[in-house]
C-alpha cells in the first residue's frame, strides 16, 4: 500500500514541477498554421480590382447557408471586378458560419479566402453580418 | 402501331413517333440541344445519337421515326463514346463563363456533361472570340461565343412567332446569330428564345444576375396583363420577383409567353410601392394606421348611407383584381354600402353571357383549342396581337395548317399578313357573315370573334345569321363557336362576379340596368375607387365629396382621395382569374406585400365589420366557396378541381359547352 | 480512245460548229422516246455520278415518283472540289452538249424546268452558257425551260440539298434526309440532282446507244471519266479516259510526269477529300471499287500530284483549313473539328507543336468520324489522317525539331 502511494505522489510531484503546456492566452499566443481556417477576407488582383465575380458559388457550396450575394453588371465607368459581373452586396453571418472553407474551395477565381483572424467577439448579435466593405481587403499601394 | 425495343424495353407506340419521343415516354432520356418538340427538325447539334441494331451508323433519334421490330440502345458503348465526343467538341470553343453565366444551375450543356461529357479538356489551343454581350433589344442579351447554334431561337421565330428576326450569318466556326432588323430584335414575342436557349447564350436583361437557380423560391400562377391569362412560373428571391417563366398549359398558352407578361413584373418591386395607409389631414395625403384608415372609410360611407341617397355613392373595381376581391367588392358595395353603381370599366363594354339579352343559344362556348380545329376564323373589330398576343401565335399556326383567316371592321393589323381577306369596311352584319359563308360554304367548322366594344343588337344580328348555317353545319360535324375578346386579364370574371350596375353574379338582373350608365355616375358624391385610375378625376374632383383609394402606387387619382389604401398586387395574394374563354385559373401567393398592404377582400371585409356586418372570410378559398353558391356559372368551381391547368366556369361534365 | 465530252480544237461553244458535229440530234432522237425508256438507256450504260459520290444514274432517275406533276432537274455546276477543274471546261467549251444533255434528262423524269447551278466565281462559263442559252432558245431547240442561277461562294452548296436550299434564296445548309430530293426536293418537288459532267454523257449515251458506253470501264465504273490533274505535273489538264487506267499512266503519259524530273511523293486522287496516295500506290485502277479498296475514293477525280519538295504537313495543314472555312456551321462536329485540326495542324506546321499533338488529331479525326450532318465534316477527316499515316515522320519532325523536313512551301 505505501508503495501505491508514494508512486502516485512521485506521478503527482513530477507533473508538478514539468513545464506545463497549458498556453498563456492573451500574452501567450499559438503559433499559426498556413492553413488555418478562420476570418474570410475578399482578394484583389494585383492590379486593385476585386477578385469577386459574384458568381455564387460560394453561396451554394456553404452548408451553414450563411453567405448572401447580390451580383450587378460592371461597366466601363463603374468597374470592381475584371469581366461582367461583380459581388455588389455580398454578406457572411459569421455566427452560423462553420469554418469549414467549402466556399473558398467553391470559389473559381480565389476570391473568398479564410484567414488567420479569430479573435472575433463583439457584443452585438447584427454586428455578426460582416458585410463586403469588413470582408474586402485593401488595396495594395 | 408499332412495337420495338428501347434498351431491352419493350414498347408500343404510334407509328410515326421519333425514338426520341418514344424513349421519352417511357422515361429514358436522351440527351438533345436542337431538338424541341414544338420546333421543326434540326438534326444538327448531333447530341440524341443512339445505336440501331442493324445499322453501320448511329443515327439521330430526333429525326428518325420508330418501325416495327427496332432495336434501339440509348446506353451502349457507341453512344456514350458519341455523347463524350459531341460534348468535348461543344467545349473546345465553349467560354469558361459558368460562374458569371446566368444559365449556370439550369444548363442543359452543363448537366449533359456532368453526365455525359468527357472528364477534362484536351483543347489547348485559342478559342474562337465575338463582340459579347451584344444587346439585341432592351430586353435579350445575346452571348455569341456561348452560342451553340442550336438554331432553336431562329426556328422559333421564323415558325412559331412568324415574324422571322433571328438569322445566322457568316459560316463554319464564325458563324454566329444576328438580328434581320436595324432596329434589332423587336419580335412581341422574343422573351420565349430566352427559355429555349439550351445554353447561355440569350439571356434576359431584367433577370441578369438577379438569382441563381437554387436560391429561387417557384410559385405557380396567371399573367395579369391580358384576358389570356397564360400559365406562369413566378421566381422569387428574398420576396422580390426576379423573373416570370412560361408554365405550360396545353389549352392557353401552350409554353409560349409574350414580351408584355414576361417582362412586366418589375412594378411589383418598385421602390414606389404603397406601404401604410394614408389620410387627408390639413389637405395633405400623410401616412396613418391602418385601424385609423378603417375607421375615416368606414365613416363616410356611413355618413353616405344617412344622409345622401344611395344613387350617390359609386364603386369601381380594377379588371385585374381576382373573382375572391370582385365578388367581395361587390357584396360590400351592393350589402354595406347599399348601392348598385358599380362597374369594372370606364367605357361601354359588351356582356353576351346574360340569358334572354342575345340569341346566342345554340352557338358552341369559345375555347382557344377551337383556333387549332377551325377551318374559319373570322375576326371582327379588335387586334389580337395586341389584346391577346398569345391567340396571335394560335391564330398563325391555325392559319399554317389551313385555316382561313378573316379580318373584319378594323385598319391594318399584324395578322392581315395571315389573313385570306381582310375587309376594312362592310356594310352591315348579315351581308359581311353571309359574304363569308358563301365564300366558305364547304367548310363546317367556325369561329367568330367579337371585340367588346360592339353592340348587343350587333351581336344578335350575327347571332341570327350564324344560326340560319347552323344546322348544315352541324349535320356535317361541324360547329359555329362564338367568343368575345376582352383584353384585361379578369374583365370576364368582373362581369360573371356582377361587377356592373345591370346584373348581379351569375347575371341576375339588378333590374335596374337601363337607369344607369357605364365607368362613373355623374351624380357621385363618394366615390370608391380599388385600383381604378380615373384620368378626368382632377376636373370632376369638386364636386365628389369624398374619395376613397385602394392602390398599389400613389398615382394621379389616388393622390385626390381622402383615404388610401394600401394594396397588394396579383402577385401578392391568393385568388382566381377567369380568361376569355371562360377559364378560371388560379394564382398563388408569391410573396409578402409590402408594409400593411392587403387583398382587395382583407380590406373591404375590416371596414364592413367595423360597419356591423359580420364577415368571417379566412382566405380567398372561403370566398370562392361563396361564389359556387351564389353564381351559378361557378357552380363547379372548387380550388381543388380547378388545380394547376384551370377548368371552365360554364362546363358541362363532358367539357362541351354551349350557349343557352 | 475518242472523246465523248473533250472534243478539243473545234470552238464547239459556237452553236453552228456545234450544230455542224451533230449537235443536239440526240435530243431529237430523245423526244421520240418514253421518258421510261431513256431511263432505261442511262441505267443499261452503268453511268455514274461524276461529282463525287458515284451513285448510278439511271437509277437515281428512277427513284422520280411516276405521277404527273411539277419536277425539277438541277444541274449541279457548283465544283468546289478543290483540285477538280472539269466541269469549268465542259461549261466553258462544251455549254450546248450540257444544255443538251439536261433536256434529255428533263424528259427522263418529267421536268418542265431545269436549274443550272453554276459555281459565282466561274464567270467566263455563265457567259458562254448564257450565250448558249440565248442561241439554243432561238432556233427552239430546247424542250424545257434552263435557268441559270449563280453560287454565292460556298463549298457547301455542291451538297444537293445545300444546292436546292441555295436555289430557293436560303442559307445554303444541308436538309435532313429521308426525305430524298428524288420525293421531295427543291420546293417540296420531285428532284433529280446531276453533276455537269454526268449530264454531258446523256446525249452519246442516247445517240449511240449504252452498250458502246459500258463497254469499256473497269469493275462496275463504266465508260469514260474525265480527270483533272494538276501539282507538280508538266502538262495540267483535263484528261478524259475510261476507267481503269492506272495512276501511273494518267500522271506519266497523259500530264507529262514530274516536272524538272522530280520524284512523286504524293497523290490526292479523287479531290481534297480523298485520302492520299503515294508512290507505292501508282498501279491502283482508277476506278470507283479499286480506290475503295485502297482506303480512298475516285471522288470527283481530282488528282493533284506533290513531288518530293512538298510539305506534307503544309498540304495537310492547307487542306484543313479549306474545309474549318467552307463548315456550313450547322453540325456541331463538322463546325468544332474542322476548328480544332486546322488550329492544331497550324501549330505544328508553324514549329509550335508538342508531343502529344498528333495523337490529339488522331483522336478528334475519331470525334467526328460517322457523327457530321453531311459529307464535308467527314470527308476534312480524310486528308488528316492519310497524312499521318504515310508521313507520321513529317509530323514528328515539325514536332521536335520544328522546322519543316521539305526544302520550301508546298504547291
Amino acid at each position: 500500500m505505501l508503495t501505491e502511494l508514494l508512486t502516485a505522489l512521485g506521478i503527482t510531484a513530477k507533473h508538478l514541477v514539468s513545464k506545463s503546456i497549458t498556453v498563456r492566452y492573451p500574452e501567450e499566443r499559438r503559433e499559426i498554421f498556413p492553413r488555418v481556417r478562420w476570418r474570410h477576407e475578399l482578394m484583389r488582383h494585383e492590379n486593385g480590382l476585386e477578385r469577386c465575380i459574384g458568381c455564387s458559388l460560394c453561396e451554394a457550396a456553404c452548408p451553414a447557408h450563411c453567405i448572401r450575394v447580390v451580383a450587378e453588371e460592371n461597366t466601363d465607368e463603374h468597374r470592381f471586378s475584371p469581366g461582367e459581373r461583380y459581388a455588389k452586396e455580398y454578406e457572411i453571418n459569421m455566427i452560423r458560419c462553420i469554418f469549414c472553407g467549402m466556399c473558398q474551395e467553391a470559389c473559381p477565381v480565389e476570391a473568398i479566402v479564410l484567414r488567420e483572424e479569430f479573435e472575433l467577439s463583439d457584443y452585438e448579435k447584427e454586428s455578426f453580418i460582416y458585410t463586403k466593405e469588413r470582408l474586402l481587403v485593401t488595396p495594395q499601394a | 402501331m408499332v412495337t420495338l425495343k428501347i434498351d431491352e424495353k419493350q414498347i408500343t407506340t404510334t407509328a410515326g413517333m421519333t425514338i426520341i419521343e418514344a424513349a421519352k415516354s417511357i422515361g429514358i432520356e436522351i440527351p438533345h440541344f436542337c431538338y424541341h418538340p414544338k420546333l421543326s427538325l434540326s438534326g444538327s447539334c448531333r447530341m440524341c445519337l443512339v445505336e440501331i441494331e442493324g445499322m453501320p451508323k448511329l443515327v439521330t433519334s430526333c429525326t428518325t421515326p420508330v418501325s416495327d421490330n427496332m432495336v434501339v440502345y440509348t446506353k451502349s458503348d457507341k453512344v456514350k463514346k458519341a455523347q463524350e465526343d459531341i460534348l468535348a467538341l461543344l467545349l473546345i470553343n465553349h467560354p469558361l463563363d459558368c460562374p458569371i453565366c446566368d444559365k449556370g444551375g439550369e444548363c442543359p450543356l452543363q448537366d449533359y456533361t456532368y453526365k455525359y461529357g468527357p472528364g477534362k479538356s484536351e483543347f489547348y489551343d485559342k478559342k474562337w472570340h465575338f463582340e459579347k454581350p451584344v444587346n439585341l433589344s432592351p430586353l435579350i442579351v445575346l452571348d455569341r461565343e456561348r452560342c451553340i447554334l442550336c438554331t432553336r431561337c431562329v426556328r422559333f421565330q421564323d415558325e412559331v412567332a412568324v415574324q422571322p428576326e433571328l438569322i445566322v450569318v457568316e459560316k463554319g466556326y464564325g458563324a454566329y446569330i444576328e438580328t434581320t432588323k436595324e432596329e434589332g430584335f423587336t419580335s412581341n414575342f422574343s422573351g420565349n428564345t430566352i427559355e429555349l436557349c439550351p445554353v447561355g447564350a440569350l439571356t434576359s436583361r431584367q433577370y441578369r444576375f438577379k438569382a441563381r437557380p437554387w436560391g429561387i423560391k417557384r410559385v405557380p400562377s396567371v399573367c395579369p396583363h391580358c384576358g389570356c391569362g397564360c400559365n406562369i412560373h413566378i421566381d422569387v428571391r428574398e420576396n422580390k420577383m426576379v423573373r416570370l417563366l412560361a408554365r405550360e398549359n396545353r389549352d392557353v398558352d401552350n409554353g409560349w409567353l409574350c414580351d408584355r407578361g414576361r417582362f412586366g413584373y418589375l412594378f411589383t418591386s418598385s421602390p414606389d410601392r404603397l406601404k401604410t395607409p394614408m389620410i387627408r389631414k390639413d389637405n395633405e395625403l400623410v401616412p396613418c394606421t391602418w385601424d385609423e384608415a378603417i375607421s375615416k372609410a368606414a365613416g363616410i360611407i356611413n355618413k353616405y348611407k344617412e344622409m345622401h341617397s344611395i344613387d350617390s355613392t359609386a364603386g369601381l373595381a380594377s379588371p385585374q383584381l381576382t373573382n375572391e376581391e370582385l365578388y367581395i367588392f361587390q357584396k360590400f358595395m351592393r350589402e354595406v354600402v347599399g348601392t348598385n353603381s358599380i362597374d369594372h370599366s370606364l367605357e361601354r363594354y359588351l356582356m353576351i353571357e346574360p340569358p334572354g339579352k342575345t340569341i346566342c343559344n345554340g352557338l358552341r362556348r369559345f375555347s382557344f383549342s377551337d383556333i387549332d380545329e377551325a377551318d374559319v376564323i373570322v375576326l371582327i373589330g379588335g387586334d389580337p396581337s395586341i389584346d391577346l398576343p398569345i391567340l396571335d401565335l394560335r391564330i398563325k399556326k391555325g392559319v399554317n395548317r389551313g385555316a382561313k383567316l378573316y379580318i373584319a371592321g378594323t385598319d391594318e393589323i399584324e395578322l392581315c399578313r395571315f389573313a385570306g381577306r381582310h375587309i376594312k369596311a362592310f356594310e352591315s352584319y348579315p351581308d359581311l357573315m353571309d359574304t363569308i359563308m358563301r365564300e366558305t360554304g364547304e367548310k363546317n367548322k367556325y369561329l367568330v370573334l367579337l371585340n367588346r366594344m360592339m353592340h348587343e343588337e350587333d351581336v344578335e344580328t350575327i347571332c341570327a345569321c350564324m344560326k340560319t348555317y347552323l344546322s348544315g353545319k352541324i349535320s356535317m360535324g361541324g360547329w359555329i363557336s362564338l367568343g368575345l375578346m376582352l383584353p384585361e386579364a379578369n374583365s370576364q370574371g368582373a362581369q360573371d362576379m356582377g361587377v356592373t350596375p345591370f346584373y348581379l353574379p351569375g347575371y341576375k338582373d339588378t333590374g335596374e340596368g337601363s337607369l344607369k350608365g357605364y365607368g362613373v355616375p355623374d351624380k357621385v358624391k363618394c366615390l370608391f375607387l380599388a385600383d381604378m385610375e380615373v384620368p378626368d378625376i382632377a376636373g370632376r374632383r369638386r364636386d365628389i365629396d369624398h374619395l376613397i383609394s385602394y392602390t398599389p402606387f400613389l398615382n394621379d387619382t389616388a393622390r385626390l382621395a381622402d383615404v388610401v389604401f394600401p394594396a397588394a398586387v396579383f402577385s401578392e395574394t391568393d385568388g382566381t382569374y377567369t380568361n376569355s374563354e371562360r377559364r378560371v385559373q388560379r394564382l398563388f401567393k408569391a410573396a409578402t406585400p409590402p408594409g400593411e398592404a392587403r387583398s382587395l377582400w382583407y380590406l373591404l371585409m375590416s371596414i364592413a365589420n367595423a360597419l356591423g356586418a359580420d364577415w368571417a372570410y379566412g382566405s380567398s378559398q372561403d370566398i370562392m366557396t361563396e361564389i359556387s353558391k351564389v353564381n351559378h356559372l361557378y357552380r363547379f368551381i372548387t380550388y381543388e378541381t380547378i388545380g394547376q391547368g384551370g377548368s371552365y366556369a360554364d362546363g358541362t361534365a363532358d367539357g362541351t359547352r354551349y350557349y343557352s | 480512245m475518242e472523246p465523248i465530252i473533250l472534243k478539243r480544237g473545234r470552238e464547239l461553244y459556237k452553236i453552228e460548229n456545234y450544230l455542224s458535229e451533230g449537235g443536239y440530234e440526240s435530243l431529237r432522237k430523245a423526244n421520240t422516246l418514253e421518258p421510261g425508256a431513256i431511263v432505261d438507256i442511262v441505267k443499261k450504260s452503268g453511268l455514274r455520278g461524276c461529282g463525287g459520290a458515284g451513285f448510278p444514274t439511271g437509277t437515281k432517275w428512277g427513284f422520280v415518283p411516276k405521277t404527273p406533276g411539277e419536277k425539277y432537274l438541277c444541274c449541279n455546276g457548283d465544283e468546289g472540289e478543290p483540285g477538280t477543274f472539269k466541269d469549268r471546261e465542259i461549261m466553258e467549251e462544251h455549254p450546248h452538249l450540257l444544255l443538251e444533255g439536261i433536256s434529255i434528262a428533263s424528259r427522263a423524269i418529267g421536268a418542265a424546268a431545269a436549274y443550272l447551278y453554276v459555281r459565282g466565281e466561274y464567270s467566263k462559263a455563265i457567259q458562254r452558257l448564257e450565250t448558249a442559252l440565248v442561241d439554243a432558245k432561238e432556233r427552239n431547240l430546247l424542250t424545257v425551260d434552263i435557268i441559270i442561277h449563280k453560287g454565292g461562294g460556298a463549298y457547301i452548296c455542291g451538297e444537293e440539298t445545300a444546292l436546292l436550299e441555295s436555289i430557293e434564296g436560303r442559307r445554303g445548309m444541308p436538309r435532313l434526309r429521308p426525305p430524298f430530293p428524288a420525293v421531295s426536293g427543291l420546293y417540296g418537288k420531285p428532284t433529280v440532282i446531276n453533276n455537269v459532267e454526268t449530264l454531258s454523257y446523256i446525249p452519246h449515251i442516247i445517240l449511240n446507244g449504252p452498250e458502246d458506253f459500258a463497254a469499256s470501264g473497269k469493275n462496275k465504273s463504266r465508260g469514260h471519266k474525265i480527270f483533272s490533274v494538276s501539282g507538280h505535273v508538266r502538262h495540267p489538264g483535263n484528261f478524259e479516259t475510261t476507267f481503269g487506267i492506272t495512276l501511273r499512266e494518267l500522271i506519266y503519259e497523259y500530264a507529262g510526269g514530274i516536272r524538272d524530273a522530280k520524284r512523286i511523293k504524293a497523290v490526292i486522287p479523287g479531290g481534297a477529300s480523298s485520302a492520299i496516295l503515294t508512290e507505292e500506290h501508282l498501279d491502283i485502277s482508277m476506278d470507283f471499287e479499286s480506290l475503295a479498296e485502297a482506303g480512298t475514293m475516285l471522288g470527283s477525280g481530282g488528282v493533284i500530284v506533290m513531288d518530293e519538295d512538298t510539305c506534307m504537313v503544309r498540304t495537310a495543314s492547307v487542306l484543313s483549313r479549306f474545309f474549318c472555312h467552307e463548315s456550313c456551321s450547322k453540325c456541331t462536329p463538322c463546325r468544332e473539328g474542322t476548328y480544332w485540326l486546322n488550329t492544331v495542324i497550324n501549330r505544328i506546321e508553324k514549329g509550335e507543336g508538342v508531343p502529344g499533338d498528333v495523337e490529339t488529331l488522331e483522336r478528334v479525326c475519331g470525334r467526328m468520324a460517322g457523327r457530321c450532318f453531311c459529307a464535308l465534316g467527314e470527308a476534312a477527316i480524310n486528308p488528316v489522317l492519310s497524312t499521318i499515316k504515310h508521313f507520321r515522320n513529317e509530323y514528328d519532325f515539325h514536332i521536335n525539331e520544328r522546322r519543316c523536313t521539305a526544302g520550301g512551301s508546298a504547291w
